[in-house]
């Protein structure tokens, strides 16, 4: 496994609890002591709360349907002072 | 490119279907940065039955329109203060054909036109980035 001390993952997600689940699950059999970052904007997030805490994600609570790039830049902000590189990933 | 945020004007709010989140990759390109791909990742899409239906795509290209407006200005008043090449033109349409009558109009959202789908589609997205070029797309 590569270095990964210099490297987080964050990304923002709405209403969408299996994909994150999915996407977490994954992430964490290869990676078990990356920092993860969620901004969540979806209605309700309690249902995900202990899934969270059991995979030691960090959540932003956004409000509801605050948008993507809200989330994102939130996200930016939160890891501004310790992150000198971001590389924004898309997937389509 | 620190000062570049992602525009928050951008991207899927509410009931639009506003896109554009990745404007940061054309100002990464304009500053001479790299930008990886690689084609063999492989990502399943699930798409929910109501976005296979021509209605929805419709509306998905009126907002790309939209969308590409929006994204251009966006990347052009960015990229001065950020002293960025300026010289990449931005992808726009300087003639957009309006129907030009109400039969014109009723064929363009007619399942069963003689134009082609794709015809229809080009057209919606055209007007899409001419009305929002003059302020007048609501729902934003």
């Amino acid at each position: 496994m590569r270095n990964t001390s210099q490297l987080a993952l964050a990304f923002a997600t709405i209403e969408r609890p299996h994909a994150v689940q999915r996407l977490i699950r994954s992430v964490r059999r290869y990676y078990p002591d990356l920092p993860v970052y969620v901004a969540d904007q979806s209605q309700r997030i309690e249902p995900m709360t202990a899934f969270y805490g059991e995979m030691c994600v960090n959540v932003l609570r956004m409000p509801y349907d605050a948008g993507v790039c809200a989330s994102i830049n939130r996200l930016v902000l939160l890891r501004s002072s310790e992150t000198k590189r971001f590389g924004p990933v898309e997937v389509v | 490119m620190a000062a570049a945020v992602f525009p928050e004007h951008l991207g899927r709010i509410g009931d639009t279907l506003l896109s554009g989140e990745n404007c940061v990759n054309r100002l990464m390109q304009r500053a001479g940065l790299r930008i990886f791909f690689d084609p063999s990742i492989v990502v399943q899409h699930r798409i929910p039955a109501s976005r296979l239906t021509r209605t929805w795509f419709r509306r998905r290209m009126f907002w790309q329109g939209v969308t590409m407006n929006l994204l251009n200005r966006y990347v052009e008043e960015q990229s001065a203060p950020l002293g960025l090449n300026c010289e990449e033109a931005s992808t726009v349409w300087e003639e957009v054909l309006i129907p030009s009558s109400p039969a014109a109009w009723i064929d363009l959202f007619d399942d069963n036109s003689s134009s082609p789908f794709q015809e229809q589609l080009d057209t919606i997205e055209k007007l899409g980035y001419l009305l929002e070029s003059q302020a007048v797309v609501v729902g934003r």
